[in-house]
């Protein structure tokens, strides 16, 4: 190594306390963090895209099964978790701006609201999901509507014969929307870890690479919804 | 340095290192929202019309504009470095790539599946016989 290569002493000591020894100035380690980012992301884009991808398989071969199976699901309570998820999005993307200029109560308070929609969204979620399992819902060769459940649909499905493979529609249902659901977990353990650290006063306009990618995350988790939601809902 | 010179040198490399991070407006923000918050009532409004095989087509179209205002807007690709993008579609257009070849070869192979359903069940009606 040679020794003109590493930065004075005196240079050193400016550097700031979460520059990491890697790199030579803030803005190098921003950029490089995002790009880091965008790979996660393109790499979580093709994760979702297998689950994507054999629901349309199924769907394109049985169709009159997945117009039945969607009957189950409660469509409003699938808009109410969309809007949830984009005052959330919208909340994130506030707490980057608050970060960037600077103000810290702003950014507090954005980050908390992120968490607590997201947590409204799982909540939602564990009403749906405890819903139809009490019903006997569940995936696979574990699905077998209760009589009330049925008694429930509109006249015209419940005049139909409860498909054979029902329950495939609902493996599909709860491996996409858990999926999400984990991803969703995952970001309210990421927000709580930032507001730890927005309150310790770590974040401003020289600093604030981890709001904006944990911001970025939670972005994609919307996006996922975005498709899901008309997909399983409203069929 | 001075932005000026940076901006007309190196516009990419330079990115956000001296001219500042780039910061949304509330207006910018509030706008994308709201546009998403319409946008998901009318998916939900279109669904309850029969449209036939548009159905599927036309919520994710719908589901594609939303996706794209929170990935411009929210996700600042709108402003950044053009390579954010490229990855994005690019995961993107792989990702439909994945999806046509396995609808082709679902599709190629269904008659074969459907022949093997007939013969199992014509072989389970005998047996029950």
């Amino acid at each position: 190594m040679d020794a003109t290569a590493q930065p004075a002493p005196a240079a050193r000591q400016e550097r700031g306390r979460f520059l990491a020894v890697q790199f030579e100035d803030m803005a190098a380690q921003l950029a490089t963090g995002k790009l880091g980012i965008w790979l996660f992301l393109a790499n979580e884009v093709l994760f979702f895209s297998a689950l994507f991808v054999s629901y349309g398989v199924y769907r394109s071969h049985h169709p009159e099964l997945f117009r039945y199976a969607s009957q189950f699901l409660d469509w409003r309570m699938g808009a109410t978790n969309t809007l949830v998820l984009i005052s959330s999005s919208l909340a994130a993307a506030w707490s980057v701006r608050a970060a960037q200029l600077g103000n810290q109560r702003t950014l507090i308070r954005s980050l908390v609201l992120t968490v607590v929609l997201a947590a409204t969204f799982m909540v939602v979620k564990y009403f749906e999901y405890s819903h139809k399992l009490h019903n006997g819902v569940g995936w696979g060769t574990a699905c077998n509507p209760s009589p009330e459940l049925l008694a429930s649909l509109p006249a015209a499905v419940r005049a139909l014969p409860v498909p054979a493979h029902l329950g495939t529609f609902f493996s599909l249902y709860y491996l996409m929307t858990g999926l999400h659901g984990i991803h969703v977990l995952v970001g309210i353990g990421l927000y709580v870890w930032l507001i730890v650290r927005a309150r310790r006063g770590d974040f401003g306009p020289g600093y604030y690479g981890p709001v904006d990618a944990v911001a970025l995350y939670w972005h994609l988790v919307d996006l996922v919804w975005i498709f899901l939601f008309p997909l399983l809902y409203l069929i | 340095m001075n932005v000026v010179e940076n901006a007309s040198s190196h516009p990419a490399h330079g990115d956000g290192a001296h001219a500042g991070p780039h910061v949304l407006p509330p207006s910018v923000l509030l706008g994308t929202a709201a546009a998403l918050g319409v946008l998901t009532v009318l998916t939900v409004a279109v669904a309850r019309v029969h449209l036939g095989a548009a159905n599927v087509p036309v919520a994710l179209a719908i589901a594609t504009v939303k996706a794209s205002l929170v990935a411009l807007f929210f996700m600042h690709l709108k402003y950044e470095h053009k390579f954010h993008l490229v990855i994005l579609v690019g995961a993107v257009l792989f990702a439909v790539l994945f999806g046509s070849f396995v609808m082709f070869d679902a599709s190629e192979y269904r008659p074969d599946v459907r022949a093997h359903e007939e013969a199992v069940r014509a072989k389970a009606a005998e047996t029950a016989r």
